[in-house]
Formats: structure tokens, C-alpha cells, sequence
């Protein structure tokens, strides 16, 4: 079972981005079977609203609620985890962070509780970085540790100078991801979806 | 600090379902509604405008949008509604999922910088407007509103019936008691007419309907408006 965090802050693009990969992940199936792609949900509303559109668009979804897994719910995540291998047994699990969360302490979780490797994919709103950048810096730089991919995203939205001045303070932050531009209301590249897939 | 709350708000809190969680400073305040049948139509814009209301509230309170997203659940279709503190985007679902015992609609809104107890309110406010609007215009069913008018006077109306015209909405209303308040007359001197009118001859007061107030507002057309909706009245 492959593993993928999407991370990133509220509202940076999570779940539009989490339709299209689930859907690539689902496509790319070779074989008999259809790839088997689970997804975790985690909210900090006590209701779920991100779950209840993924099910709309014909997904199953186990979702934990009203707190975050990377730390206060990080049991229910590894149950949840427990019970997904039980049932179905898939090929991919992606799991989408809280817009709170630290999406490498939910890696760490899963390495420590359950031997798991995750890759962590991080979104960037490139829309509000300039508006969340300081006001919420310990949230926004520690969403970038560790991640292995960093997404710009809402590029549709933002000039390309001001473009060009986040990447170079991404660069800063997380020199080793690798970095792609998008917008997550418009078809994403194949390559880029690979990317995120197998790095 | 002890915060003194109105214990009218416990009812307000189950009846919406209303739960907020604090976490890494922003608060999530969550609610939701029972609907009745096909109301996406008139949902997405009444939503639209109550997120909109909602940002410049926090905007207002120097607060700081998270995320406020709405889901409206029907059979078969569904409603997305999201902002993050400028547009409002919305997404509509077509052949959702069909198994929907109940039609809902789930609103969150995530926050930082306000008071809980203060956004809390403007959640009920929006849910409580909804479901005004859901049964004027879809149930049917009356909806209780005061109007105030120049003069500062309140009457308490009945809305019976809500027509679109020319991209606004207006109201047929009547007065529900025989009875007004005067807030800045002398109690007992009343020269209206209304007082003495049986209840078969009614009249029936059009108003222009505000859904962007919290809680929907009345106000007053213009004689020319009346006339270009009469003809529109006349023929329902
Ligand atoms: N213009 C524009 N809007 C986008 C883009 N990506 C997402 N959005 C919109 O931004 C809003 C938030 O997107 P989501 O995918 O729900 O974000 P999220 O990160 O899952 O949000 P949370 O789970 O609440 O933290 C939605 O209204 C999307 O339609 C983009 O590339 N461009
Ligand atoms: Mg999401």
C-alpha cells in the first residue's frame, strides 16, 4: 500500500487536487482489476462537508472528524489505517490533512505506529500566500517540512512576478521538493499527476 | 472569563446542530439543516450571499477566513459552496449519489481571530434565514418577519408569496395581526386603517426582499415597481 499526504492550508486546494489524482491513480489500473484507491478525510469541522462531495463524486471515504491526526486523533488515524488494510486491502491510500495539520507528523505517525513510508505532497495557495505567510508562519513553513512535492496552486490567480517571488521563498523553505506550478479547477498534467503518484 | 450566553441559544444549538472545535488557533463552527425537496436552484444563490455576508463579517472583525464551505445534499444532486475570504466559487454535482435518506445542508466555517461565541451567532443567522427562505419559497408554507417602516413602526407580517422579477426578489405579505406596535407614537392613538379591516378583505403588501441581511429584510417598492409586477401578480 502506497501512501500519500496531501498537506497544505485551508482552502489551498486539497480536495480539488485529491479528485484528479484519485481519479489518475484509478485510470492508470493495469490488469483484471481496477486499482483499489482509499481515502482518509480528516476535518476539524464536526461535520464533514470535503467527504460528503468526494461520495458525491462516487468515492468511498473513511473520514475522521473534528480534530486534527496529526495530533490529538493520531490513534484514530492509525486505526482507521488498520481497518482500510483489514477490508480492502488497496493499492493507494491518500490521506488529506486537516488545513491545520503538519502533514510530516502524520508521516512520522504512520513510520513509528505502523513501519509505513509516506510521501507528502504539499499545497501552496499562491492566492493568499502573501495574506498567510507571517500572521500564520509556524502553520505555513512546518507545512513544507519534509514534503517531497510542493504544489503552487490558484496560479490562474496570481501574477507571474509575485509567482515568481513565492517559488524563490519556497525554494528557501524546501529546497529539496520538487516544485510544479498548477491550478487545481483545471485538468492537471498527466506528468505532474505522475509525479505525484511515483515521485 | 465567564461568557453569559441567552439560554434561547441551546435551542438554536440543537436545532441547527451546532458544534465548533478549537484547533491550532482557528475556530471550525459547524451546522446543519433538515431541506425539503429540489431547493438547489434557490440555495445557490441564497448561499452565495450568506458566504459573501460572512467574509466581510470577518473582515469587519479583523478576523482571518480559514476555509467556509457549504454542502447541499439532495438525491442525486449536490451543491458545493466554498470560499476563502474573497470569491465565492460554487460546484453543482450531477449524478450524485441517489441513496440520500435525507436532503441536508452541512455549512462550516473556519476561522481565526473572532469570538467563538460571535461567529457561532452568524452561523445560526445564515441557517435561520435559510430555512425562512426554504419554506417561504418552497414549502409554501408562511414566514413570520417584521417590517419596520421610515417611521420606526413595526408590523408584524406574514410572507405568502415570493416572485423573481427583473433579478430581484419580491414578496406578497399581510399583516398578521390586526394589531402594530408604535415604537415612537403615544400607545392607544392610532388613526390607521388597518386596525378596523376584517380579515376577508385583507390586502396583500408587496415588498422587495433583501436575502443579503441576515435573517432576510423587507423593504418598501416604489410605485412604479408595483406596477411593473402587477401584472406578473395579477396572472398568479
Ligand atoms: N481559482 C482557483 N480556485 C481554486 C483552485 N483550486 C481550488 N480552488 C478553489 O478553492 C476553494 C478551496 O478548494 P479545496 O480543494 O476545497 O481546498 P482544500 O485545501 O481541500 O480546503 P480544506 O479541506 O477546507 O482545507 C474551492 O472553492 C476551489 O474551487 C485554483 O487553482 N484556482
Ligand atoms: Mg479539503
Amino acid at each position: 500500500m502506497k501512501i500519500l499526504i496531501l498537506g497544505g492550508f485551508l482552502g489551498s486546494g486539497k480536495t480539488s487536487v485529491l479528485l484528479q489524482l484519485a481519479r489518475y491513480l484509478v485510470e492508470q489500473s493495469t490488469g483484471d482489476s481496477p486499482t483499489r484507491v482509499a481515502i482518509i478525510e480528516n476535518e476539524i469541522g464536526q461535520i464533514g462537508i470535503d467527504d460528503k462531495l468526494l461520495r458525491s463524486c462516487g468515492y468511498t471515504v473513511t473520514d475522521i472528524f473534528s480534530g486534527c491526526v496529526c495530533c490529538s486523533l493520531n490513534s484514530d488515524l492509525i486505526s482507521g489505517i488498520q481497518e482500510i488494510r483489514k477490508e480492502t486491502d488497496p493499492q493507494w491510500l491518500v490521506i488529506e490533512a486537516t488545513g491545520v495539520a503538519f502533514p510530516d507528523k502524520i508521516a512520522e505517525t504512520l513510520f513509528k505506529n505502523l513501519g509505513l513510508e509516506s510521501r507528502i505532497i504539499t499545497l501552496v495557495d499562491a492566492k493568499r500566500w502573501q495574506r498567510i505567510r507571517i500572521p500564520l508562519e509556524n502553520l505555513i513553513i512546518g507545512q513544507l517540512n519534509d514534503a517531497h512535492l510542493i504544489l503552487l496552486n490558484k496560479t490562474d490567480l496570481v501574477e507571474e512576478a509575485e509567482l515568481l517571488a513565492i517559488e524563490s521563498e519556497l525554494q528557501e523553505l524546501n529546497d529539496a521538493a520538487r516544485k510544479f506550478r498548477i491550478s487545481g479547477i483545471r485538468p492537471i498534467e498527466a506528468a505532474i499527476l505522475q509525479v505525484m503518484a511515483h515521485g | 472569563m465567564v461568557k453569559i450566553i441567552s439560554s434561547r441559544k441551546l435551542t438554536k444549538r440543537r436545532q441547527y446542530q451546532l458544534q465548533t472545535t478549537v484547533h491550532e488557533g482557528a475556530l471550525a463552527v459547524s451546522g446543519g439543516l433538515h431541506l425539503s425537496e429540489q431547493s438547489l436552484s434557490s440555495m445557490t444563490e441564497t448561499l452565495e450571499n450568506a458566504l459573501h455576508n460572512l467574509n466581510n463579517w470577518v473582515l469587519v472583525n479583523r478576523g482571518l477566513v480559514g476555509h467556509i464551505k457549504g454542502f447541499v445534499q439532495l438525491s442525486g444532486k449536490a451543491l458545493m459552496v466554498s470560499t476563502t475570504g474573497n470569491e465565492v466559487n460554487y460546484q453543482i454535482i450531477e449524478n450524485g449519489e441517489t441513496d440520500v435518506k435525507e436532503n441536508t445542508l452541512s455549512l462550516t466555517a473556519i476561522v481565526f481571530g473572532v469570538d467563538q461565541l460571535a461567529l457561532e451567532e452568524q452561523l445560526i443567522m445564515i441557517l435561520e434565514s435559510l430555512e425562512k427562505e426554504e419554506k417561504m419559497m418552497l414549502k409554501n408554507e408562511a414566514v413570520m418577519i417584521d417590517y419596520i417602516d421610515d417611521e420606526g413602526v413595526v408590523y408584524a407580517m406574514s410572507i405568502i408569496k415570493y416572485v423573481d422579477f427583473g433579478g430581484k426578489r419580491f414578496v406578497l405579505a399581510t399583516e398578521r395581526t390586526n394589531h402594530h406596535t408604535h415604537h415612537h407614537h403615544d400607545e392607544g392613538v392610532c388613526n390607521c386603517h388597518e386596525h378596523h379591516e376584517s380579515l376577508q378583505d385583507q390586502h396583500l403588501y408587496v415588498f422587495e426582499w433583501l436575502s443579503e441581511v441576515p435573517g432576510g429584510k423587507l423593504i418598501p417598492v416604489n410605485d412604479e415597481t408595483l406596477e411593473a409586477l402587477r401584472s406578473i401578480l395579477d396572472a398568479r
